[in-house]
């Protein structure tokens, strides 16, 4: 071939040209050198075929041997409440302690009948009156319609809405019917269904009929309907790359017509106050915070609003079925106003995350080589990891928790605490000490290998005042705790450099011996 | 009484609907890595549970992953490991060799495929385990160096585990 180029392309850069693993620039400069090299063309034909003939070999003898089962979402989801119940379960006792006769009436229970009976006894009942509302909701509009068009909306505003529908072939002139949804969900050539029995407060239960499908713009819809009469209460639909759409049943008489309203911005809702607030209101919050098992990772905040009229829960970033939960737990309690925003997550706050080096280079091999000597190999270090994760997330969980009542009980508002919320407070600090005591068992056990070369920490520079409050040392211990989660997550993360690695390994047993000192401090504060 | 201020758009990205989705998106797949790894098809069906389990836990906790779906496969592949080297019995991928080997589609091209695909089963039979791995993931769509965490090892190790396994296969249908 003539102009044939001299260096021809490697074996091992057609392959990464052909998986496209080649940076931007080596790729084109390859693929210039592909166009002119009749060689290298056809060594590439070649590899292929290699590769192409591992695609022949995977579908005609792995796939048959690897029959994947139809588990549907629906089975998880229950491990996931399972999981929530399971982390919160001794928070139960906690609220037998507290004299609080709080129960959480929301749960999910087994798979119920099939989709397609759900949808066929729901079509059968009663439609829906030509009278009913809806209220759509979908990023941050709101429109009040008819739950039964005549026509398309007048409302221009809504036309792109409409359009998605129209699209995704789903009834926009009757969306809440089980006919609608069971007329796209029919239309679909591959799909997946999961009904869901969900037991609401007051013993009311629903129907959660899901359908999702990778072959429309209309990529997940759920209907919920009343598990009795069938009556479909709400629609949640999911389009391709847009706000989710909710379209929910109104029993309040609309004004008039079709309205368009523009959410508010994240705001506190007026509410009646009867009596100022009082730090037992505050404590009362707490402990059903508790009791239900709120995280010290979840953005939730509890405090006094600056009039003392009414205790404020803030949640930002929380999923709806969450605030729900807490909205159940916490709602019914006297002078108690919820403030739910769709701000940052609190883990978005840099100081709640590590942030490993995603960047690292492939030196950090070395020092994760390091790592699993010492832990005796990778699936060692690998569970040892797993766990020393999970009781320095639990520690820092406590830590948070403690932090909170330390902030909002100071020694003065602590002082006019009854005898009864005294002990209740004490309780739950007792509690959060305690957890955190066995939490720094556990993880200085799985950091064991890791402290072997470290010198012994000298503890008499860490002593915690005689005689400090318990506020005072619940806010160190929030910092420290945070600082070691920080070290731990990193440090097993096996991103970094060597150096970094080798200065982490120094601080660990610092980060270690000061929070332990200050959980005994925090322990001594509570005789 | 109670106000709630319903952000529907943060809704979208609420992290229940998030691990749905990428259940829904990677499950099979995850779990048919498990039945290549060896793991029992009970077992993997819960390890599959498993690791999505451990994704909404990580994910509530704040953790970013950079890339769910390596995520999963990473935690599958440390998991399925663990429950393979429990499993009283070993099952080793039942792959029918046979009918790779001696495919009865087309009469003209019969000749031809059973001599290709005898050299390419036995090729295949000649790569070691984690070449095999390699193959596998980088099947699933999985990046080089998603593949070298998944695995443990570096994505040069990756690369030179793949530039081998696909050369020998290409050799073995070429020749």
């Amino acid at each position: 071939m003539n102009n044939q180029p001299q260096t021809h392309l490697s074996e091992d850069d057609l392959i990464l040209f052909m998986d496209r693993e080649l940076s931007a620039t080596a790729a084109a400069n390859a693929e210039q050198h592909l166009m002119q090299c009749g060689d290298c063309s056809q060594r590439l034909k070649r590899l292929k075929a290699g590769s192409a003939a591992y695609a022949q070999y995977r579908e005609a003898v792995l796939k048959p041997t690897l029959p994947v089962p139809e588990t549907g979402w629906a089975r998880l989801s229950q491990e996931v409440i399972k999981e929530k119940r399971r982390r919160w379960g001794w928070g139960w006792a906690a609220a037998c302690a507290c004299g609080l006769a709080l129960a959480i009436a929301y749960f999910l229970v087994s798979e119920q009948p099939s989709a397609q009976q759900v949808l066929s006894r729901a079509e059968a009942a009663e439609p829906v009156p030509a009278t009913a509302r809806l209220l759509l909701t979908t990023g941050h509009e709101r429109l009040y319609r008819p739950a039964v068009l005549e026509s398309g909306p007048s409302e221009v505003r809504f036309q792109h809405v409409r359009a998605l529908f129209v699209q995704a072939n789903y009834s926009w002139e009757n969306p809440l019917s089980a006919r609608s949804f069971s007329s796209w969900r029919k239309s679909l050539p591959q799909k997946e269904d999961a009904v869901t029995l969900i037991s609401a407060a007051g013993g009311r239960k629903f129907y959660r009929v899901q359908t999702s499908t990778s072959e429309s713009i209309l990529r997940s819809a759920s209907l919920t309907l009343q598990a009795e009469s069938y009556h479909p209460t709400k629609v949640d639909l999911s389009f391709v790359g847009q706000d989710p759409v909710e379209l929910s049943e109104q029993t309040e008489p609309p004004k008039n017509g079709l309205e368009v309203v523009q959410a508010p911005a994240p705001m506190v809702m007026p509410k009646v106050i009867e009596s100022p607030a009082t730090p037992e209101d505050e404590l009362r919050v707490f402990a059903a915070l508790d009791a239900m098992g709120a995280e010290a990772e979840e953005p939730i905040d509890v405090k006094m609003d600056m009039e003392h009229h009414s205790v404020l829960l803030t949640g930002m970033g929380l999923a709806t079925g969450r605030r729900k939960e807490i909205e159940n737990a916490v709602g019914a309690l006297p002078r108690t106003v919820l403030h739910f925003s769709s701000g940052p997550r609190l883990s978005d706050d840099p100081a709640f995350t590590s942030t490993p080096n995603n960047d690292a280079p492939d030196e950090s091999q070395a020092f994760r080589q390091n790592l699993q000597d010492r832990y005796g190999g990778a699936h060692q270090l690998q569970a040892a990891t797993d766990k020393a994760l999970d009781a320095s997330n639990g520690l820092f969980a406590r830590a948070h928790l403690l932090f909170l009542l330390a902030r909002e009980f100071p020694p003065g508002v602590e002082s006019t605490l009854s005898s009864a919320s005294a002990t209740s407070l004490l309780s739950m600090r007792q509690r959060d000490v305690g957890a955190m005591e066995y939490a720094l068992r556990q993880l200085k056990e799985e950091l064991l290998p890791l402290s072997s070369d470290s010198a012994p920490q000298e503890s008499n520079n860490e002593q915690v005042a005689r005689g400090a409050a318990w506020q005072s040392v619940a806010d160190a211990l929030f910092t420290n705790a945070r600082n070691l989660d920080s070290t731990v997550s990193r440090l097993l993360s096996g991103r970094y450099t060597e150096q970094e690695g080798n200065t982490m390994l120094k601080q660990l047993p610092s980060d270690l011996t000061k929070v332990e000192i200050l959980i005994r401090a925090q322990s001594i504060t509570d005789k | 009484m109670i106000a709630l201020n319903e952000q529907p758009a943060e809704r979208a990205f609420s992290l229940d609907a998030e691990v749905e989705q990428i259940y829904r998106e990677s499950r099979g797949s995850v779990c048919a890595y498990l039945l290549y790894l060896g793991v029992s098809a009970d077992k993997a069906q819960e390890v599959t549970q498993e690791v999505f389990l451990r994704l909404y836990q990580t994910m509530r906790k704040g953790t970013p992953i950079e890339n769910l779906r390596g995520w999963a496969f990473r935690v599958a592949h440390n998991l399925g490991l663990k429950v393979r080297s429990k499993e009283r019995s070993f099952r080793a991928v039942d792959a029918d060799w046979d009918r790779f080997a001696h495919p009865s589609n087309s009469p003209e091209s019969e000749l031809l495929d059973k001599e290709r695909n005898q050299r390419v089963a036995a090729a295949m039979e000649e790569l070691s385990p984690q070449q095999r791995n390699c193959l596998y993931l980088r099947s699933e769509g999985l990046r080089y160096r998603e593949i070298a965490e998944v695995m443990g090892i570096s994505s040069s190790t990756v690369n030179e585990f793949l530039r081998r396994a696909i050369a020998r296969l290409a050799k073995a249908a070429n020749e």
